[in-house]
C-alpha cells in the first residue's frame, strides 16, 4: 500500500506527506547502470535531530523507516552510481508509488522532509 | 580639444562590444549533459501538459534541477556557468597548490621511492604514479611497471580537480571530459613491462692532457643501457559476468576511505538555507520557475542565464561572500571525481568477484634465448570460499628457429595451468593463513633453444663438450607437470609481513628432463607499513 503523496503546499518539491504513519518504503529504479544506497550516508532524524530507529536496507536499493503521526522528519539519502555515469529514480516502494526524485551521476545524496 | 575628443570616441568604440555585452544577458546552458537533458524533457512535459496535475508535476521536477537538496550537482554547473573568470582563476590557485604538494611528498608516503624517482625523471610520470596511472614493483633486479590505460585517465582527473572527468560527472562549463564508454573500453586494456636493471655496461676512458711520467689522466664515459625490456604483457578483458546490486554493496563495505562529496553538498544546502531564512531563495524558486516555462523554446537559455545570476544575488544576499560561494561550488565538482573514482573501484571489486575472461599477449625475452610471443586465454571464478583460475596458452618463437634443430618449429608450447586460492582463514586476531594449489602442464613442441657464444659462457650454465662453432643448443621436446602447494602466513592488514611456504614438484623442466621436487621458503615485509598509519596523522 502507498502512504506518501507529495505536499502540494512545497514548491520545491521535497516535502512528502505519510498518510497513515508507520513504516514507509522507498526503492531506488536504476535506469542506467546500477544505483543503491550507501548505507553510511542514508539516515532519517526526527525534529530533534535524533537518528531514528528501526530503519532498515530490505535490499541495496531498498530503504524502510517508521514514522508516526504528527511527526516530521529529515530523510537524507546517499548514493553509489556503479559505474559513475548510472542514473535511476527514487519511488516509494509500491505500485504507482509516488516519485522523489530522479537521481543523477553528479547527485551524490539528497534531503527530503517527511511529514506524518 | 578635437584630439580629446576623438580620444574619447575610439575608446567608446573600442570597448562598446564588451560593454554591449555585459549589458545583455549571456546564454548558458547546464554544462552537466545529464542535468541539461532532464531541463529540456521537463520543459517540453510543462509545455504538453493537458491538464494543471501534468504541469504540476512537471514543474516540481524542474524545481529539483535548481535546488541544493536534490541536485547539487546541476545547481553548482550553473553557479559555475555564471563565474567564468573567476572558476578560472580559482582552478589556476587548485593546480598550483596541487602541483606544490606534489614536488613535497613525504618519503613515508606508499610509493615514493619507486621505480619512477630510480629510472626516471619525468615530472609526468612521477605525478602518475603518485596518482596510481601506473604501478611498479621491484624484485631482484627486475623492475615490472604496471596498469590499465584508464588508470592514466584517473590520474589526471585526480590531480585536474574536476577539470578533466567522466562527462557524467562534469559540472565545470568549457573542460574536457571524456565519454564514459570510451573510459570502460580503456579499462579493460591493461599491460605490464618488466625491466632488467642489471644490464652490462662499459666505460670508456678517453686520454686527457698529456702524460706525466708514468701516469696520465682519462674522462671515463659510461656506455650500454641501463635497463633492458625483459618481457611486456598486454591484457584485454573480453566478458565478465554482471555483477549484482549485492555484489556492488559487498563491494563497497570494504571501502574504508570516505569521500568529501557528502561535506561538500551539504556545504551548499547551508548557503541556500541561509539564503532561504527569510524565504528569498522560495521565491526566487518560484518566480524563476515561471520565467523559465513562460519563456519562448529560443531564449530559453538567455532566460536560464538571468535567472541564474537572480540565484547567486540571492545566495550572496543570505550573508555568503561570492568568493565562498565560488569555493564552495568548486569544491562539490572537485569531490565529485573523488567519488567517481571510488565508485569506479566499487565496480571493479564487484567484478573481479564474478566469471572473468581476458586475453593476454605476452612478447618475451629471456635472458639468451630467442624471443617469444605467448596468446593465454584467462578464465577466472570466484566461488565461496575460493578464487579459482583457469588458462590456456600457446607460444611461437618470433623468428623461424634453425632448421638444423631437430623437430623445431614455430610454435613453441601449447601451456594448461589452473590455480585455487582458498579465502584468508583467520587462525587468530593477528595471523592468517592462506592456501593455495596450482598445477600447470605445458607441451613443448619445439625444444627449448639458448643462444651461446663459447667464448663467452650464459652466467650459472656450463657445457661440456660442446662444440666451438656451436651458437645454439636446444633440449629434448616433451611434456612438463608442475604442481604446487602453497600457505601463506600473514600478519594483519596493517602489520605488513607475510610468510609463504611452498612444496613444488615437476616430472622435468624445459633445460633438465630429470623430475625434481623441492621446497621453498620465505619471508617478505613491506616497510612502508611501518609508517602508513603516521602519514595520515
Amino acid at each position: 500500500m502507498c502512504v506518501l503523496t507529495a505536499d502540494p503546499s512545497d514548491p520545491t518539491g521535497t516535502t512528502f506527506l505519510v498518510s497513515p504513519a508507520g513504516l514507509v518504503t522507498i526503492k531506488i529504479t536504476s535506469l542506467t547502470g546500477t544505483v543503491i544506497f550507501s548505507p553510511k550516508g542514508t539516515t532519517v532524524t526526527d525534529s530533534s535531530g535524533k537518528q531514528s530507529s528501526g530503519t532498515s536496507f530490505p535490499a541495496p536499493d531498498t530503504y524502510s523507516f517508521p514514522t508516526s503521526a504528527g511527526q516530521a522528519y529529515t530523510l537524507e539519502t546517499e548514493y553509489v552510481c556503479v559505474p559513475p555515469n548510472s542514473t535511476g529514480r527514487l519511488n516509494e516502494a509500491c505500485a504507482g508509488g509516488v516519485k522523489l526524485a530522479d537521481i543523477l551521476s553528479t547527485t551524490n545524496g539528497q534531503i527530503f522532509t517527511i511529514k506524518a | 580639444m578635437n584630439k580629446t575628443l576623438l580620444g574619447i570616441l575610439l575608446l567608446a568604440v573600442m570597448t562598446w562590444p564588451v560593454w554591449a555585452s555585459a549589458q545583455q544577458p549571456r546564454a548558458i546552458n547546464f554544462p552537466n549533459g545529464q542535468c541539461e537533458a532532464e531541463f529540456e524533457q521537463y520543459l517540453n512535459d510543462y509545455r504538453n501538459a493537458t491538464d494543471d496535475d501534468q504541469r504540476a508535476s512537471a514543474k516540481t521536477s524542474l524545481a529539483q534541477l535548481f535546488d541544493a537538496k536534490t541536485q547539487a550537482g546541476c545547481v553548482v554547473s550553473l553557479i559555475l556557468a555564471v563565474y567564468p573568470n573567476q572558476v578560472r582563476a580559482n582552478l589556476f590557485l587548485g593546480f598550483a597548490t596541487v602541483a606544490e604538494k606534489q614536488t613535497g611528498s613525504a618519503s613515508s608516503t606508499s610509493g615514493t621511492t619507486n621505480l619512477v624517482s630510480k629510472n626516471f625523471t619525468s615530472r609526468a610520470l612521477s605525478v602518475a604514479n603518485e596518482y596510481g596511472a601506473l604501478t611498479s614493483s621491484t624484485s631482484g633486479q627486475t623492475t615490472t611497471v604496471s596498469g590499465s590505460l584508464d588508470q592514466l585517465f584517473t590520474a589526471i582527473e585526480h590531480a585536474s580537480k574536476g577539470t578533466f572527468v567522466e562527462c557524467a560527472i562534469k559540472t565545470i562549463p568549457g573542460v574536457f571530459c571524456v565519454r564514459s564508454g570510451a573510459l570502460s573500453f580503456l579499462g579493460r586494456l591493461s599491460y605490464s613491462a618488466s625491466l632488467d636493471l642489471n644490464q652490462p655496461s662499459t666505460i670508456t676512458g678517453t686520454a686527457a692532457g698529456t702524460a706525466h711520467g708514468s701516469t696520465q689522466q682519462v674522462t671515463g664515459t659510461q656506455g650500454g643501457n641501463s635497463f633492458a625490456l625483459s618481457q611486456f604483457t598486454s591484457k584485454f578483458f573480453i566478458w565478465a559476468q554482471k555483477p549484482s546490486e549485492k555484489d556492488f554493496l559487498n563491494a563497497l563495505n570494504t571501502q574504508t576511505e570516505s569521500s568529501d562529496t557528502p561535506a561538500a553538498r551539504r556545504d551548499l544546502v547551508k548557503i541556500q538555507n541561509l539564503a532561504d531564512k527569510d524565504g528569498a531563495w522560495q521565491v526566487w524558486l518560484t518566480e524563476a520557475l515561471q520565467a523559465l516555462v513562460s519563456a519562448p523554446a529560443q531564449t530559453v537559455s538567455t532566460e536560464l542565464s538571468v535567472q541564474t545570476k537572480k540565484l547567486t544575488t540571492v545566495l550572496i544576499a543570505g550573508g555568503t561572500p561570492e568568493q565562498d560561494l565560488i569555493k564552495a561550488a568548486l569544491k562539490y565538482s572537485a569531490s565529485l571525481a573523488e567519488t567517481a573514482q571510488a565508485e569506479r573501484a566499487i565496480y571493479d571489486k564487484a567484478a573481479w568477484d564474478k566469471p572473468i575472461l581476458t586475453f593476454e599477449y605476452d612478447y618475451n625475452t629471456p635472458s639468451n634465448q630467442p624471443t617469444n610471443s605467448t596468446f593465454r586465454l584467462i578464465l577466472g571464478k570466484s566461488t565461496k570460499s575460493w578464487k579459482i583460475t583457469g588458462n590456456v596458452a600457446g607460444s611461437i618463437y618470433n623468428s623461424t628457429p634453425s632448421s638444423s634443430i631437430p623437430g623445431s618449429g614455430r610454435l613453441r608450447d601449447i601451456q594448461f595451468g589452473v590455480e585455487g586460492d582458498h579465502n584468508p582463514y583467520a587462525l587468530t586476531n593477528y595471523l592468517t593463513a592462506t592456501f593455495s594449489a596450482a598445477y600447470y602442464y605445458q607441451n613443448q613442441e619445439s625444444p627449448a633453444i639458448l643462444n651461446v657464444t663459447p667464448s663467452s659462457p650464459i652466467s650459472g650454465i656450463s657445457f661440456t663438450g660442446l662444440s666451438s662453432s656451436a651458437t645454439q643448443v636446444f633440449t629434448q621436446k616433451g611434456t612438463i607437470h608442475v604442481g604446487q602447494l602453497k600457505l601463506t602466513l600473514s600478519g594483519n592488514s596493517s602489520s605488513g609481513w607475510k610468510f609463504p611456504i611452498a612444496i613444488t614438484g615437476s616430472n622435468r623442466s624445459e633445460l633438465i628432463t630429470k623430475s625434481t621436487i623441492g621446497a621453498q621458503v620465505g619471508i617478505s615485509y613491506d616497510f612502508d607499513s611501518m609508517f602508513s598509519g603516521k602519514s595520515k596523522q
